[in-house]
């Protein structure tokens, strides 16, 4: 099993020293300082968010059940993973190459009806831009991608390349999810994304070495975007308490803080993190209402604001929604 | 009117003539009428309200309870290029939520989850539109599930009457009678023209064989795969019964193509399932009551029951996803004495216990006492007391029926507070006993020696069709001389060079 070969050789040089949760934020890949320094200190930056999806649930059990010697698992070699490097683009170059082959593979039968493989509308609208820019070249692509794609898969183990290719839809055929891959791969399932975040790793690291070999899929590699923000401490101890179902007023008692102080930790939050934090403070049809009245008035100044809506809304939602709006400005 | 209708139908769908009964709803919508649909499952609903959207302007507003299959129709619809359409519903990120409501004018044809209605934000937006058409899907929901679990449902009347009263179309697969009343009744007691079409297909042969065990179940249903040999449906009523018996008929059957289904699983990996069965890629899907709602595969020769549904509404659909195309079809179900306890025990975890109820009304009790009055939320109640959030849901649309809530506010009476745990003790128990006597109903259906055709129709129509085919076990019928005719499944046996070849026409 791939997981568990890959939580025992994590824990070599964590042992003793750090938790086994660490391994896990390690794999699911958390922007924390912590977690940023366990990678680098233990050199295991290849590994770190291989496994966003990875349930903690399932890695406690398991990583619970390896220490304790409780199973034997045989020993699987860990394949190529670039963690560090490719993390924060691994999601975008795979669902691009995915929809844009299930695409070109149905644009040759003149087939105009399916359902894309997948909902990301920033994904659907950058296929839809190629589409619209290659037209005429269409054909022209699918023999070059095809070379490209046959070239690299050819060099990884035949079970990878097996397990990409029948991931993708295409015309008259339809991919085979993560369980159905399993069984025709007699692998667990958890390992399946494992794998497949191991062959996109390999993809990007040969089309970054080699451009001038892989013009077509350098085209889907995403520019890496500026180093993303990340939380200061002390509003990530704010949010622990938050996590914990403190109050705002009980979270300013136990830290020796203002109230306002925690307030202003929690729109830093909303503002980098976006909406997890802010349902519980802000309602989205009242976050809607103020955003609508700061593009209206165009002002951000909450005095304007509060006194626009006739105090309906105090100044610690209007940050909020404001922070929020800011969130989707950043994004998009 | 008719050949407009006609003519769209080929414009839009592609089709020469309508199924059953859609003209006639159709010609009633288009009157703006209030109509009340009654079609059987796979005539094709949605053409009733789709049709209108694409011909006339304005907006048609679609409720429905079944998230997924909302989503799969937009996708649908979008991959067969009608763009102006959208859902709302609880899978929508923010960002999307807020696009599509800004933006709703934009839309011809726009589906909601019930809950999203309970938004006044979205309802203040809503009453800008020109709402052509207001369309209650599931209608029966409003009578089966309504009253505990879809208490969004009953909301629909006073949004109706907010919009202005627009025309309204109830469409359901199934109803009785008595459900049909239910409807009217809870939509504002509207006047409305029905259109109710017998629900008892006559290609469909029904059969029931007893087994001692589970052993004994899995061989007979292998036996029945092998002898059928075509595409076929079978339900669980649990997720992990699908899944493993999907597993045995694998190791056994390493020919046909079985795949699993249920809703635990990725929406993504639920789409691709339902999208190589309409392919062809499968040939059997092992499945819960999730599966089926707008999947429309015409050749599904074969049902098989492995675990019942509680009632016979739920029977009556899930089987009539058989036989499409009108060729002879057929429904097997398979027992065993022990099988009875399942659906007993599902019908008590649906609803609330007592002592959840009361637990949970002690620690809101505290709540208020030690001055915090903001309603919890329900991930904070469930650190404290198991309970469902469905159940959750219940329990806060009868508090807020009883003044308990009121506006995110808890507000504590003594004498309300007692009354309240009265009364939901009492509502709990008649839920309870109005569904043991539905599954009652199912069990006599199992074990009656007359006509099943008869007997399962009962309840919901006059008179009953003769089969065109076989008709039932009870009846004499077999399915000794079945010809089986296997169908050849896509087998992807290609190595990946093959398949990527293949992809891309290389
Ligand atoms: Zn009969």
């Amino acid at each position: 099993m791939l997981l568990a070969s890959i939580i025992l050789h994590a824990v070599q040089p964590i042992r003793n020293e750090r938790s086994t949760a660490s391994i896990y934020h390690l794999l699911q890949g958390k922007r924390s300082a912590q977690t940023l320094q366990d990678a680098h200190m233990y050199g295991l930056t290849n590994l770190f968010g291989i496994y966003p999806k990875l349930s903690r649930e399932l890695f406690d059990q398991l990583a619970q059940d390896l220490l304790e010697n409780k199973i034997q698992v045989t020993e699987t070699p860990i394949p190529y993973f670039d963690g560090m490097a490719y993390q924060s683009q691994t999601d975008t170059f795979l669902y691009r190459l995915l929809l844009l082959l299930q695409m070109l593979s149905n644009q040759a039968n003149g087939e105009k009806h399916y359902i894309p493989v997948t909902d990301q509308a920033q994904v659907q609208y950058w296929v839809k831009q190629l589409y619209r820019q290659k037209q005429l070249q269409l054909g022209h692509w699918r023999s070059c991608l095809y070379e490209e794609l046959y070239g690299l898969l050819e060099k990884l183990p035949e079970m990878q390349a097996g397990l990409f290719v029948d991931r993708i839809s295409g015309y008259q055929h339809i991919g085979l999810t993560a369980a159905q891959l399993a069984v025709k791969y007699n692998l667990q399932v958890v390992d399946v994304p494992l794998y497949q975040t191991s062959t996109i790793h390999y993809f990007l690291d040969q089309v970054r070495a080699n451009k001038s070999l892989f013009p077509y899929l350098g085209t889907l590699v995403e520019q890496p975007k500026q180093q993303s923000h990340t939380i200061t401490s002390t509003a990530h101890k704010t949010r622990m308490m938050l996590e914990r179902g403190l109050t705002l007023d009980q979270i300013a008692a136990a830290r020796g803080l203002t109230e306002n102080t925690i307030k202003d930790h929690i729109v830093e939050m909303t503002w980098l993190e976006g909406r997890r934090l802010a349902s519980r403070f802000i309602g989205e049809a009242d976050a809607a209402v103020i955003m609508d009245c700061a593009e209206k008035t165009g002002t951000n100044k909450l005095k304007q604001i509060h006194a626009t809506l006739n105090g309906k809304y105090d100044y610690f939602q209007i940050r909020m929604a404001l922070a929020l709006r800011n969130e989707q400005e950043v994004e998009t | 009117m008719k050949t407009d209708l006609q003519q769209a139908l080929k414009k839009y769908y592609g089709y020469d003539q309508f199924r059953t009964g859609q003209l006639e709803i159709l010609e009633s919508v288009m009157q703006n009428r209030h109509t009340l649909g009654v079609l059987p499952t796979g005539t094709g609903k949605s053409v009733c309200y789709q049709l209108p959207a694409f011909m006339r302007s304005g907006q048609v507003i679609v409720v429905s309870p079944l998230l997924s299959l909302m989503e799969d129709q937009v996708k649908q619809l979008r991959a067969k290029g009608f763009k102006r359409v959208a859902a709302l519903n609880s899978f929508l990120n923010y960002e999307d939520k807020q696009q599509v409501t800004r933006n709703l004018a934009s839309y011809d044809l726009l589906y909601v989850s019930p809950e999203m209605l309970q938004n006044d934000y979205l309802i203040s937006r809503l009453m800008q539109l020109e709402i052509q058409l207001f369309v209650v899907d599931e209608a029966h929901c409003i009578s089966q599930w309504g009253k505990e679990f879809r208490t969004d449902y009953l909301r629909l009347a006073e949004v109706v009457r907010t919009l202005r009263n627009p025309p309204v179309l109830a469409l359901t697969g199934t109803a009785t009678p008595e459900v049909q009343t239910d409807i009217q009744h809870l939509l504002g007691d509207l006047e409305m023209e029905k259109h109710i079409y017998p629900m008892d297909r006559q290609n469909i042969a029904y059969f029931v064989q007893e087994v001692q065990d589970q052993q004994e179940k899995n061989e007979t249903m292998l036996a029945l795969l092998r002898k059928i040999q075509a595409p076929t449906i079978i339900y669980f009523s649990s997720r992990n019964m699908a899944e493993s018996v999907a597993a045995l008929i694998r190791i056994n059957m390493p020919d046909m193509a079985c795949a699993y289904y249920h809703g635990g699983m990725e929406n993504e990996d639920r789409i691709l399932i339902q999208q190589q069965f309409l392919a062809g890629q499968l040939q059997i899907i092992c499945c819960t009551s999730a599966f089926g709602m707008g999947v429309d595969k015409e050749d599904v020769r074969l049902i098989i029951h492995y675990h019942l549904p509680n009632d016979k509404e739920s029977f009556i659909q899930e089987v009539g996803r058989a036989g499409r195309d009108g060729k002879e079809s057929v429904s097997v179900v398979l027992y065993s004495t022990g099988d009875w306890q399942i659906p007993v025990h599902l019908i008590e975890q649906d609803l609330p216990e007592q002592s959840s109820i009361q637990q949970l009304m002690r620690n809101l009790y505290q709540r208020v006492k030690a001055g915090m009055t903001d309603l919890p939320a329900y991930e904070l109640i469930l650190q404290h007391i198991p309970i469902g959030e469905t159940q959750w849901r219940f329990l806060l649309y009868q508090m807020e029926k009883h003044d308990i809530v009121k506006g995110n506010q808890l507000q504590y009476n003594a004498q309300t507070w007692k009354d309240f745990l009265e009364q939901i003790e009492k509502l709990v128990g008649d839920r309870k006993k109005h569904k043991l006597v539905q599954l009652q109903r199912m069990k006599e259906w199992v074990y009656t020696d007359t006509c099943r055709r008869q007997i399962l129709f009962a309840h919901f129509q006059r008179t009953v069709r003769p089969a065109s085919g076989r008709c039932c076990d009870n009846c004499g019928d077999t399915l000794q001389d079945w010809e089986t005719v296997p169908v050849s499944v896509q087998q992807d046996a290609a190595g990946w060079r093959e398949q990527l070849r293949f992809l891309l026409q290389q």
